[in-house]
């Protein structure tokens, strides 16, 4: 490798001076590729590298695109009309019963934080879906900002060579429907929306460039607009030439979407599918210093063969949440990492003449376990048949309150759009004490 | 009954009616509550209605700064303000012939506002205002529109009419029929789009801020359009139903018809129709959605009324002053009155009697755009440079200094196919018509490319994607590689040629010295592969700062 060319490329050094950049590039000359390690470090072998680890919180949000039955996971009415053909099993917490479709979570219930009592109003998907994720819904003339965009926003470094908010969605549920929007704070906290590819679009440098030109050619671009701002230090110039400036960044952390770096034995306990791998995916990131992840799972909505889909997709659900659990808690990720499971909503206790349930946003659960949250704490109740809540009913609101407080964030603090004060969540929606530790 | 703001407001008309000489001081107050900025104005100190635009707005500018104590920023350059002119104008760089010569700007304006282009490019515009850039039937009604000089009140009777009955007007009920939807976003687009004012504030509470905002306010305006739905494809209105909320009190209340929180208006009596009309009523929307034919006008049809009550003496400045607003905007980044959907009584402009001249400017001559927007590129705050060196940028709203501000979308994938030519495409000699061609295919190739980037608004931050797309993408290194000026490039015998053709071409002026020593020694290293570097120094300017901004 030629030495020449690794110390032109260390990170620390992208500050230098025109001169040095020349010298560097005449000395450099063409068709010399960089060693890899010369590289803006990329992650080391195992996905670690403390350097990268941030020291803020993150959040994985495993979003049941859909809506999954409540009845079928988390708040079972067994031997009523409603209750569907599947027993219940006791879990770790004392009287506390859920679905035995899901035996691995009944084990760790002493670690989960459980909402019984969502009544959220809304049965579409679409609006369902964007109302969850803002804790509110938008306004005719006001878009709010989804629960990723503002964790992205809080807790993204400054510095960061990773994205601060990624997105991964499934083909059925379709890139259209990720119900992300930062609204006000900007396309720079929008997330980075992947596929089952797992890899952003544009992140490999094309054969046709050799690395040097490349980091030359970005040199270049950085001269020319730092002599461009020097007298026009608006946000919006300098916002230019910083996103400009994360490219390589991003690149460089290219082995981050490359799921094979994590050994096997890991990835085969996560299991093989999407979901699970994605899943995997996300704590690779979150580990990395990504501040939020959403994983979609598709697709719940089963108007009819309820118990089919349900007997197939909570097990799945069941051994991914757990595996995820126990990995975090393993790398000591579990204080600093917020875990959710719910989507746009629940399904409706009253079974159609399709052995379906439908959608159902007056009595519904949803699941969370990490960071801030009271371990074993069980929320809320439904009536006897499930079709009202009982107790304590909790609001989108609420919750979103809930998962900001949980990460540290105050849901009061006040963002603009504008000279117009947007608090996070809307006024008099406070989070829900007995759900924090 | 007359509230006591209303009748307040009432008085201080009168007032000004009956003695334009009067003087009514701006905190102009009764009772505690203030009345709207715009009542009771004072504009002797502007020069008189005769006075050229561009004057006028020079004259009240530096009376502000002169109060503040700011000098402004000297002018731009004239490359710069060439280039400035041609993109606000025509929505693309100049080509290298075009930037040959420097006319004064008077002339160059001119020449922009006479071009195809420059109706194509406010066509667009129009079509972001009122319908978020969607591609269809709407823009096309807004280009012929534009194409007649169809004024702006006649556009929005146009709009809110949404009676798509002749060639014409195909597309341009789209506006409402897209919304009809949502009532809600139908009643807030109208008062947002037209008249820059956020009523949906209002929906759920009365607003905290603006006193004359109650729900009545919201509710008011939401009857004009509640009885409109969509039947078979086509905008149908209905000439009975009356809507109710529930205050925050929980009381179920039946708004009146109000237009923007004004008196409420008188209307035939409402009569609800019997079961067998309401029979027959639904036979023949029924009959029509079948034949896929346009329903008939009511007799009596509220969304009429709203354009009544819009263009009535007493609110079309609303119409008018938010067109201004919009206009102004889009030339400084910065309305006259921010935020764009707040131009209510309690928000002050940063320069009001400027505010009201120009929006009883642009009403009096028939709402003629050109006109508008040829005064502000002619005046002093518009062609001022955007570097500011000394000390911390002044307060946009005193407008010192230009702002930079990132080019749209189609601005950017426009001046990117200029800028990438081969120059000798645009050479100075082409006939009119061939240049006309020209200019509108490479606009269309331009627009292709519009769709990898954001359009910018608010606190503007670029996002990663476009870095990467440009970094790494086939179709980015395309672009710059492949448009022709690389081609010519190679052509060129020297090197400072070739970095002077690559900026002027892309960057629409003359490399400094410190970027020409720059790229000669970049050049220079890499003698074996000319094209590739010529490529990369393309590349450079294609997505520097400079050429992103309008600056």
């Amino acid at each position: 490798m030629n030495p020449e060319s690794t110390q032109f490329c260390r990170p620390n050094e992208h500050d230098i001076s025109r001169r040095a950049f020349l010298a560097h590039s005449l000395a450099v000359g063409s068709g010399t590729l960089i060693g890899t390690s010369g590289a803006v470090h990329a992650l080391d072998e195992d996905g670690l590298n403390a350097a990268l680890r941030h020291s803020g919180k993150s959040v994985i949000l495993l979003w049941l695109a859909g809506g999954s039955s409540q009845l079928e996971t988390w708040d079972p009415k067994p031997g009523r009309l409603t209750g569907g053909p599947f027993l219940t099993i006791p879990t770790s917490v004392p009287g506390v019963h859920i679905s035995e479709l899901m035996p691995k979570m009944a084990k760790r219930m002493h670690k989960m934080t459980v909402i019984r009592s969502l009544d959220t109003k809304d049965g579409g998907h679409g609006t369902a879906a964007e109302t969850m994720l803002r804790g509110r819904k938008n306004e005719a003339a006001q878009l709010y900002p989804d629960l990723g965009s503002i964790i992205a926003k809080e807790f993204e470094r400054r510095d960061s060579k990773v994205p601060g908010y990624v997105s991964f969605y499934s083909q059925t549920e379709g890139r259209r429907n990720t119900g992300a929007t930062p609204a006000f704070l900007g396309a720079r906290y929008a997330p980075m929306i992947l596929n089952d590819g797992m890899k952003p679009a544009n992140i490999s440098r094309l054969e046709s460039i050799t690395e040097v030109d490349h980091r030359d050619r970005a040199e270049l671009h950085k001269l020319l607009s730092a002599r461009f701002a020097r007298s026009r230090d608006t946000e919006t110039v300098k916002s230019h030439a910083s996103a400009y400036a994360k490219v390589h960044g991003l690149m460089s952390s290219e082995s981050l979407f490359d799921i094979t770096q994590e050994p096997k034995w890991v990835r085969d306990q996560y299991g093989p599918g999407q979901f699970a791998q994605q899943t995997l995916m996300a704590r690779r990131m979150v580990e990395s210093g990504v501040p939020f992840v959403r994983v979609g799972r598709a697709w719940w909505d089963s108007h009819g063969q309820n118990f089919e889909t349900h007997a197939e997709m909570v097990p799945e659900l069941d051994h991914v949440m757990a595996t995820l659990m126990d990995d975090l808690e393993q790398r000591g990720m579990l204080d600093s990492t917020l875990v959710c499971a719910f989507g746009e909503f629940g399904r409706t206790p009253k079974i159609n003449a399709s052995l379906g349930r439908d959608h159902f946003a007056s009595a519904w659960s949803a699941a969370m376990f990490g960071c801030g949250l009271q371990p074993g704490a069980v929320y809320g109740k439904t009536d006897e048949d499930g079709m009202t809540v009982a107790e304590n009913p909790v609001g989108p609101g609420e919750l979103f309150a809930t998962i900001l407080k949980a990460v540290g964030l105050e849901p009061e603090k006040e963002y603009y759009s504008g000279s117009r004060p947007i608090p996070l969540v809307n006024p008099g929606i406070h989070p829900i004490p007995d759900l924090l530790s | 009954m007359m509230n006591d703001t209303c009748f307040q407001s009432l008085i201080s008309r009168l007032v000004v009616l009956l003695s334009p000489l009067f003087l009514v001081p701006s905190s102009f107050c009764v009772g505690g509550e203030s009345a709207p900025w715009w009542i009771g104005l004072d504009d002797s100190s502007l020069p008189g209605r005769e006075e050229a635009v561009e004057v006028v707005i020079d004259h009240a500018l530096a009376q502000k700064l002169t109060d503040v104590g700011i000098a402004p920023a000297e002018p731009a350059s004239p490359e710069t303000l060439l280039r400035r002119l041609t993109l606000d104008l025509v929505g693309r760089i100049p080509t290298l012939a075009e930037s040959g010569e420097m006319p004064p700007a008077v002339e160059t304006a001119d020449r922009l506002l006479g071009e195809p282009g420059y109706e194509r490019f406010l066509a667009e515009e129009l079509n972001w205002l009122l319908l978020d850039g969607k591609n269809g039937d709407f823009r096309k009604f807004l280009q012929r529109a534009v194409a007649q000089e169809m004024r702006w009140d006649e556009i929005f009777t146009e709009v809110v009419t949404a009676r798509p009955d002749s060639e014409f007007r195909k597309g341009v009920d789209q506006f409402v029929r897209e919304r009809v939807q949502d009532q809600d976003k139908l009643t807030n687009d109208v008062s947002v789009r037209f008249f820059g004012v956020n009523v949906s504030c209002a929906q759920c509470h009365n607003h905290p801020y603006v006193k004359d905002w109650t729900q009545d306010t919201y509710y008011g305006m939401k009857s004009f359009f509640s009885r409109t739905f969509e039947n078979g494809g086509f905008v149908a209105e209905r000439e009975y139903g009356l809507i109710s909320y529930k205050t925050t009190e929980g009381e179920e209340r039946k708004p009146e018809l109000r237009f923007l929180g004004g008196p409420a208006l008188t209307e035939p009596e409402h009569r609800e129709p019997t079961d067998e009309e309401k029979k027959l009523e639904k036979a023949m929307f029924e009959d029509l959605k079948k034949k896929k034919e346009l329903p008939p006008a009511p007799n009596y049809g509220r969304r009429a009324r709203v354009i009544e009550a819009g263009l009535s003496g007493e609110n079309d400045d609303y119409l008018a002053r938010s067109l201004v607003n919009q206009v102004w905007n889009r030339f400084f980044e910065r309305g006259l009155v921010m935020p764009l959907d707040q131009m209510h009584g309690e928000n002050l402009p940063s320069h009001p009697v400027l505010l009201q001249w120009l929006a009883r400017d642009l009403v009096e001559h028939d709402y003629d755009l050109r006109r508008l927007i040829r005064g502000i590129v002619l005046s002093q705050a518009y062609q001022r440079s955007s570097s500011w060196e000394s000390s911390e940028r002044p307060d946009p709203e005193l407008f010192a200094v230009m702002t930079p501000r990132p080019l749209n979308p189609r601005q950017y994938g426009i001046s990117i196919k200029i800028g990438a030519a081969n120059p000798d495409y645009f050479p100075a000699n082409l006939t009119p018509e061939e240049w006309e061609k020209r200019i509108e295919q490479t606009e269309r190739n331009g627009e292709g490319m519009a769709r990898w980037f954001q359009r910018p608004g608010g606190t503007f931050h670029f996002s990663v994607d476009e870095a990467l797309y440009f970094s790494n993408s086939d179709d980015a290194r395309n672009q710059a590689l492949n448009g022709g000026l690389v081609s010519h490039l190679e052509g060129l015998k020297t090197v400072p040629e070739q970095i002077e053709s690559a900026y002027r071409s892309v960057l629409s002026r003359h490399p400094e010295q410190d970027e020409i020593d720059l790229f000669s020694q970049y050049l220079s290293a890499r003698t074996g592969q000319t094209k590739e570097a010529l490529g990369q120094m393309v590349w450079t300017l294609i997505t520097s700062s400079e050429m992103r901004f309008n600056h």
